[in-house]
């Protein structure tokens, strides 16, 4: 279970302190879907990388499976998203000198795993791109290194995904396609899943949304 | 297979690895190249000078060896053996000569061969042959000329002292031949001889020896610690070394320039492997950002990091030693014919310092480039800004200077070299950190007059400022480098070309009196050949100096004071000999100028030869008598002269002014060319004029010029591989900016900009980069080179203005090939693509 309280997310600017976040408070239960919506600037992809650990609030607390991860050292948030976190990123971030096998399996390397290409080419198999398994990222479409970045995702087993506008780069098709592959998977592994997006139907597939304007939810 | 060396063997093969490796790999090679040949060549000459020396290690003394000094070596395992050299009167019924007789043991030589020859004057090698021991008892062997001045034959007896003893060889050359006097006919005798002989008494003149020698290198070194323990003021250690002094300058030259170009090599390829370390960092900032996110820590982060930079470390050093010995193989191939048939083979020692080298390489210019990367926040990732976290660039450049100077110290164990490159790195940072902060912000400013292409091109300089600051710096410095290794190739390729010229005289014919020169000058005649032009000169022995008689003690210091020197003399100074210190006398100067001192004694002026001056303490206004035919000489020391000894005229160690000395008995002395099919010719002379002697230098002669042309050889080959280091660091600079400009042209495609216009947008900058760096090149090979000839090579101070045009030329040229064939995707790929594959 996730828990959100009172979080707060400011910074130093030329006019004074620049709220990027306020006063956000909520709870996703496990395998629940949240989706983040609001326009730019709003401080969505802020509150997804707080929630994530990979940024600290000004204030506020972010209670996952009982641990409050804001009050963490870097080096216990850093274990905590190797144990439960997995991302999927609006620009794909996959490594361009791997192939797509060896873009999902290293982060299972990096953890030690022994098993990590059968993992990975099962994972590239259930999104539809085993076939593919020897390419690099230049020589797939924008669709395909997303559904390899998402592969690479699920391999790892995270407790929470969280997506930055994972169809934010992709046509409207493509885009369909690959938010169907998302939350098909995340049926499969009972994952938590919290997503920014633009995507009002990407959105609606969620079970949740928190509506964030000027850094405030509605 | 380890999760670093997994992820490194993937870097490896998208190539992302690639400028590093192959900088480290060039690096490693370049040291191992010139280290693995350097100690080859230096092991072999000093195994052939041993042979020369006819052991490894000789100890020459004025008074006998002490018999301890024997037993140590036997006991330590070491073959020793003893000679003794000394001047006597040899006899054959009525004829006489003042032969130079050397008595050695059974075992002499301990090392190389003694030639000697049935037929006197003999120049035919199939009638010559080499032995390893000395004359019998009872037994010399002589000088081919000994048999014309005594009228003897092989087989026929001559006395020595009070011994008679048989010819039973022609001696044609031995080992320690140097020691051995050239003024006089040399005979080998049998050390247990010299009893018999009687000639050997208390207060004689005589030369001890001690030759030692083993294949222990490490027994070698223990008997001499101990043994230079041992000696005394008397005594004197001579080393291998010593043996070659004719090619060991030019060896010793050519071994500077290889170091040089080695050393170049080193700073060339750490350049361009900082610069290459600094672009594989910012690419990495992404994937560090990517790794934290998957839960790696800042010290995971770091090791793997640093396991990946030592494994290439390591996998960079092998293939580089391996390069590197190849290409040792290539220049021992090269030098084939002047190289002695058996190298020895390297010691690991070569080896080690290329690894220590490339490890070196990793620690100062990889691990402070990709310090700062595991610092990167995660949360960059998504923001889609990653920070510029990295080591300060100033401490950089510090860290990197610190450790080109410890490779170079450590590498060319020269701090000359090492303090004259460091000074001209130095100088080209700054130098470029200034101009390059006033021609961005020019070159921005002047842009903004211009309109379209010019104004992007032009402000493009200010907008990469930073990228291109440090390509300047890398371009100036692989142009700097580059300049003073062809400088300095230049300068040696002319100094040695002097010395190559197949006319220069290769015999001296000395002790000529006058009646003999014409039927000489006749005899050289009729086998076209010409003499250098005679010179007069009398012989006379120093017995004063200061008006104190020379002592015992200094005439053990030096040999000078032993025997009678030749005196010549001249008007004006002689052609290539330069004052050094004092003025040269008036050229009207007339033998009645003599100034008048201490009462009735007339002091000459005399011109000392400057290192001779040095060794014998001789200042300006020092007084030297001369006993010249057993008449005395006053002199006064009126100034030193440097000789030249390249042209190899005959020179003076002291000149007076002419006239000087016309009352005492004169001799002539020429020198001359004489081929080596013509070499009959000296029989010929020596026949006739058997009193006069000719010292034969053609065979050290052909030695220095087979010396030169071989090194010049593998100087050539250096040459080109220094040249791949310095393309490395222009490809390794151009691509620090290779995926701006791409994408930068790839925007303007999109806009309907023609190819040709976008190449002029790079070429602008290009251009002036190149130029720039041209040009600073140019100020710093002439300002490291100045520091070079003072320390290191002794050329004379000159500018090179050849450098000032080549510089900017070469350097606007290859750095705008070089940049453009870099940028070529983006004129011919859909900008789509680019724009796609850069975002």
């Amino acid at each position: 279970m996730i828990s959100v309280s009172n979080l707060c997310k400011a910074v130093p600017s030329p006019e004074g302190q620049l709220n990027i976040l306020s006063d956000i408070n909520l709870v996703l239960l496990k395998s629940e879907s949240l989706a983040i919506v609001g326009p730019s600037g709003s401080g969505k992809s802020t509150l997804l990388g707080i929630l994530a650990g990979l940024d600290t609030p000004t204030s506020g607390s972010v209670i996952i499976n009982d641990k409050d991860i804001v009050s963490m050292t870097e080096e216990d948030r850093a274990k905590h998203r190797s144990e439960y976190v997995g991302f999927v990123f609006q620009s794909f971030h996959l490594l361009p000198g791997l192939t797509a096998i060896e873009n999902v399996s290293l982060p299972m390397e990096l953890k030690g795993d022994s098993n990590a290409s059968c993992m990975a080419i099962n994972y590239l198999k259930m999104v539809g791109l085993e076939a593919r398994s020897l390419h690099y990222p230049q020589q797939l479409s924008g669709g395909e290194q997303q559904r390899v970045a998402v592969a690479r995702a699920f391999a790892c087993k995270p407790k929470i995904l969280f997506a930055d506008e994972p169809t934010g780069n992709l046509d409207q098709q493509t885009g369909s396609k690959l938010s169907n592959l998302l939350f098909e998977l995340n049926e499969r592994e009972k994952t938590t899943l919290i997503l920014v997006t633009h995507d009002l139907q990407l959105a609606n597939k969620c079970d949740r949304t928190i509506n964030l304007r000027s850094g405030k939810s509605i | 297979m380890n999760i670093s060396s997994r992820v490194l063997i993937r870097a490896l093969r998208a190539g992302e690895l690639n400028t590093i490796l192959w900088s480290l790999c060039l690096s490693v090679a370049v040291v191992a190249a010139v280290s693995i040949f350097a100690e080859r060549i230096e092991r072999a000459i000093i195994n052939e000078s041993k042979d020369l020396l006819g052991s490894d290690y000789v100890i020459r003394s004025s008074k006998a060896i002490p018999p301890q000094w024997t037993d140590v070596a036997n006991e330590m395992g070491l073959d020793a053996s003893r000679t003794a050299s000394f001047a006597s009167v040899v006899f054959r019924e009525e004829r006489m000569h003042l032969a130079y007789i050397k008595a050695v043991q059974p075992n002499y030589p301990l090392r190389g061969n003694i030639l000697v020859s049935q037929i006197p004057f003999t120049v035919d090698y199939s009638q010559i042959q080499e032995i390893k021991f000395g004359p019998k008892i009872g037994e010399v062997w002589v000088d081919s000329r000994l048999l014309t001045i005594l009228d003897v034959n092989i087989g026929s007896q001559i006395e020595i002292g009070d011994a008679e003893f048989e010819v039973s060889n022609i001696l044609i050359e031995e080992p320690e031949g140097s020691s051995f006097s050239i003024l006089g006919s040399k005979i080998l005798m049998n050390f247990s001889d010299i009893d018999s002989t009687k000639i050997v008494q208390p207060g004689s003149r005589v030369t001890y020896n001690l030759l030692v020698s083993s294949d222990n290198e490490t027994t070698v070194s223990n008997y001499i610690n101990w043994v230079s323990k041992e000696i005394g003021p008397h005594d004197r250690l001579i080393s291998p070394e010593e043996a070659q002094e004719n090619v060991s300058s030019t060896i010793e030259r050519g071994r500077i320039f290889l170091l040089l170009a080695g050393s170049i090599g080193v700073v060339l390829a750490s350049v361009a492997l900082a610069l290459a370390s600094y672009l594989f960092a910012e690419k990495q900032k992404t994937q560090v950002a990517l790794l934290k996110t998957w839960g790696m820590n800042e010290s995971q982060v770091r090791e793997l990091y640093l396991n990946q930079s030592f494994l290439l470390g390591f996998m960079g050093s092998i293939l580089g030693i391996g390069l590197g010995f190849l290409f040792h193989l290539i220049l021992i191939d090269i030098a084939r014919e002047w190289l002695p048939l058996f190298l020895p083979a390297p010691t690991y020692k070569s080896f080690l310092i290329a690894l220590v080298t490339g490890l070196t390489c990793v620690l100062g210019f990889v691990l402070p480039a990709l310090w700062h990367l595991p610092k990167q926040a995660p949360i960059s990732i998504l923001k889609g800004n990653v920070e510029n976290y990295s080591l300060n660039s100033r401490l950089r450049i510090l860290v990197g200077l610190l450790v080109i100077t410890f490779l170079l110290t450590f590498y060319s164990e020269n701090i000359s070299i090492t303090i004259a490159m460091i000074i001209g790195i130095s100088l080209i940072s700054l130098l470029s950190a200034l101009t390059g902060g006033l021609l961005f912000k020019g070159a921005s400013l002047l842009g903004s007059l211009f309109g379209g292409i010019w104004r992007i091109g032009l402000s493009n300089l200010w907008r990469r400022r930073r990228q291109n600051l440090i390509q300047l710096i890398g371009f100036s410095t692989a142009i700097f480098l580059f300049l003073v290794l062809a400088i300095t190739r230049n300068s040696l390729l002319d100094e040695w070309k002097l010395q190559i010229d197949d006319e220069l005289p290769n015999h001296f014919l000395i002790n000529v009196s006058k009646d003999q020169v014409k039927g000489i000058e006749n005899l050289i005649k009729d086998e076209n050949i010409i003499s250098a032009g005679w010179y007069s000169m009398t012989r006379g022995r120093i017995i004063e100096i200061n008006r104190k008689i020379i002592t015992n003690d200094q005439k053990e210091s030096h040999e000078s004071f032993n025997r009678e020197l030749n005196l010549s003399w001249s008007a004006a100074i002689p052609e290539g000999n330069k004052i050094s210190k004092g003025l040269w006398w008036e050229s009207d100067w007339q033998s009645g100028d003599f100034q008048q001192k201490d009462g009735e004694e007339v002091i000459s002026p005399v011109s000392v030869e400057h290192d001779l001056a040095k060794e014998l303490g001789l200042k300006l206004g020092d007084t030297i008598t001369f006993s010249i035919g057993g008449l005395v000489f006053y002199s006064e020391v009126v100034n030193t002269r440097i000789l030249d000894w390249n042209k190899m005229t005959p020179n003076f160690y002291f000149l007076f002014p002419e006239g000087t000395l016309q009352d005492y008995p004169k001799t002539s002395m020429t020198s001359m060319f004489i081929p080596t099919d013509e070499k009959v010719l000296i029989s010929e002379i020596l026949q006739a004029y058997p009193t006069i002697q000719i010292i034969e230098l053609d065979k050290i002669f052909d030695r220095v010029k087979k010396t030169i042309s071989q090194i010049t050889k593998a100087l050539e080959a250096m040459t080109i591989l220094i040249l791949f280091c310095g393309i490395l660091v222009l490809i390794a600079s151009v691509h620090l900016s290779v995926n701006d400009r791409k994408r930068e042209a790839a925007v303007l495609r999109t806009f309907g900009c023609n190819r040709n216009k976008i190449i002029l947008v790079q070429l602008i900058e290009f251009v002036i980069l190149g130029l720039v760096s041209g040009f600073l090149g140019a100020f710093g090979a002439e300002a490291v080179i100045t520091l070079l000839s003072l320390t290191v090579f002794e050329f004379s101070l000159t500018l090179h203005p050849w450098i000032w045009f080549f510089g900017p030329l070469a350097g606007m040229s290859v750095i705008s090939i070089f940049g453009i064939y870099a940028c070529r995707d983006a004129l011919s790929s859909p900008p789509l693509t680019i724009l796609r594959s850069y975002q």
